[in-house]
């Protein structure tokens, strides 16, 4: 269930091409689910809505919360002038996350660009499980939390479209490899709507379930305006409430 | 009602998600989501940009329809300690009358007529657009019900305090004013409409001295309360609305930003009281001073 924290920044900066990492002082115990985001208030007067970005690591213990985002406009570059020892108000954790149940031990993630970030607090929760995880960015400059990725998965792949590091391509070809002769228990993915529609189409011979957490642009956050809807087999879904994670068969793109 | 401090339609939902925040029965009143005679499932996705101290939406009314909400979501509402609005929304006046004929058996003590809803295609802007549908609409409504009718009026037009004073003249109890003023976002690289539906409502602190103007014109315009909002932020914004004219006010775009918004400009509209040495909330309607 989510709250409204104000806390201090701890620290915000860059880490790969036009994608920063901010760390929160955040607030103990709170139930966390792999997926849920917080929703960012920008020190804007002119700005007034905040900005979804999913959780890409949390402590229960400090309260400590990281979010990782991309710069993708007005928002999220003001964002990158928030300092450390700001005070930073964030509504968190919303939405519903991945439901990661007990016999699935044997995991596929599928990440694309800013998409990596809320797979990996997968990971963090559940280390015992089996990870291979697959990556795809659009360039070397953009790939971050590489050797993160890497330590904590059992197998790990990395594409880049230009071909600058790892596979050149997209990051349904190596999996599709794997998943032939090896389908996973589930695959939980999150990257944009082309990569997601791809893995629709790679996984659907296979009949293995999958999660995605999918991108709208949103209003409260909470569920009370109804703008963020996505489109779904059974009508209009809240992102913000019923998702941001969706079975992928019941997407509708 | 307990104060002035009323949720705007819209805004809301049906109070549920709000209630994690905050205590929503301290609120004035609540106005709920749209309630159309079916299940709407609205427009498609994106349904929000943002401008400059505003944004815009073209949710258009998704809403469970009147049969779902009396059956799974008015038996949780009935025992708020709240003074609930139902928003009615319909392409046509048969519509209106469909739901607020269901309406009249809940225990919902006032009716919020939608007749100026810019998203819907069909139906909702006509009628607040010119006085002789914003009559035809509020009389058929009257005649359906003894409840209390809050007409609530689009800004869209030439002259809003015409439209008032057909609604008053249809037997009106109140309007509620401004809806959301019909407007566009851009990308400009993608040189697409970021609205999946192109035009969509604008509300938030930019329509602010519209709103206020308009709220200030209808006041003078007609003898029913007047309901006031538009980008109302702040307990200090809420008393502006109320000297122009407004018995009470809503909060819409307020509640987007943070789910608390509503409480916290409530507790600023007490403290400016006290601060002034006000005494009852009502004595600042229509307070306005001459230059």
């Amino acid at each position: 269930m989510g709250r409204e924290i104000v806390s201090k920044i701890i620290y915000n900066r860059e880490i790969a091409g036009e994608i920063f990492e901010i760390r929160v002082a955040g607030e103990k115990d709170l139930s966390f689910v792999p997926g849920q985001f917080g929703n960012i208030k920008i020190d804007s007067k002119e700005l007034l809505l905040r900005r979804p970005i999913s959780i890409n690591a949390y402590d229960k213990k400090s309260g400590e919360m990281v979010f990782l985002y991309k710069v993708v406009g007005k928002g999220t570059r003001k964002l990158t002038e928030a300092k450390t020892g700001d005070d930073i108000s964030i509504l968190a954790p919303l939405g519903n996350g991945f439901n990661v149940l007990e016999n699935y031990m044997n995991i596929c993630l599928v990440g694309g660009g800013i998409g990596c970030a809320p797979l990996e607090s997968i990971m963090d929760k559940y280390p015992e499980k089996s990870y291979r995880t697959f990556l795809g960015f659009d360039t070397k400059k953009s790939i971050y939390h590489k050797s993160d990725f890497e330590r904590k998965s059992d197998k790990f792949f990395i594409t880049t479209e230009d071909g600058s590091l790892g596979e050149k391509g997209f990051v349904t070809e190596p999996l599709k490899k794997q998943i032939e002769t090896d389908p996973p228990d589930v695959v939980y993915a999150c990257g944009p709507t082309p990569m997601l529609k791809a893995l629709k189409n790679t996984i659907y011979p296979y009949e293995i379930k999958a999660f995605v957490s999918v991108e709208e642009r949103m209003g409260c956050g909470i569920g009370g305006c109804a703008v963020c809807v996505c489109k779904t087999t059974t009508g209009y879904k809240k992102a913000c409430v019923v998702g941001p994670v969706f079975e992928l068969d019941k997407v509708v793109f | 009602m307990k104060n002035p401090i009323i949720a705007a339609s819209g805004t809301f939902a049906f109070g549920e998600f709000f209630d994690d925040y905050f205590d929503i029965q301290k609120l004035g009143g609540i106005s709920l989501k749209a309630l159309t005679a079916g299940k709407r499932e609205g427009n498609p996705p994106p349904r929000i940009a943002e401008s400059a101290s505003g944004i815009l939406n073209s949710v258009g009314l998704q809403n469970p329809g009147i049969d779902a909400f009396l059956k799974h979501i008015y038996p949780n509402l009935k025992t708020l300690d709240s003074c609930i609005i139902a928003n009615v929304s319909g392409s046509t006046i048969e519509e209106y009358i469909e739901v607020i004929t269901k309406l009249n058996d809940t225990d919902i003590p006032i009716i919020e007529l939608n007749i100026s809803c810019p998203n819907v295609k069909c139906g909702g802007l006509q009628f607040g657009a010119n006085e002789k549908d914003a009559f035809e609409a509020t009389k058929s409504a009257r005649e359906a019900t003894s409840k209390k009718l809050m007409v609530k009026l689009t800004p869209n037009v030439t002259d809003i305090s015409i439209i008032a004073k057909a609604v008053e003249e249809a037997g009106a109890d109140a309007v509620s004013l401004v809806n959301t003023f019909t407007a566009m976002a851009i990308d400009a690289r993608k040189r697409k409409p970021i609205l999946a539906n192109v035009f969509g409502g604008l509300s938030g602190p930019a329509i602010k001295p519209i709103a206020l103007r308009m709220v200030n014109q209808v006041y003078n315009s007609v003898k029913i309360p007047v309901v006031g909002m538009g980008g109302i932020m702040s307990g200090e914004d809420a008393v502006e609305f109320m000297i122009a004219g407004a018995a009470a006010v809503m909060t819409g775009t307020a509640n987007m930003v943070t789910p608390t918004n509503s409480m916290e400009i409530l507790d600023e509209f007490k403290e400016f009281l006290e601060n002034e040495g006000i005494e009852r909330a009502c004595e600042l309607t229509g307070s306005l001073l001459q230059r």
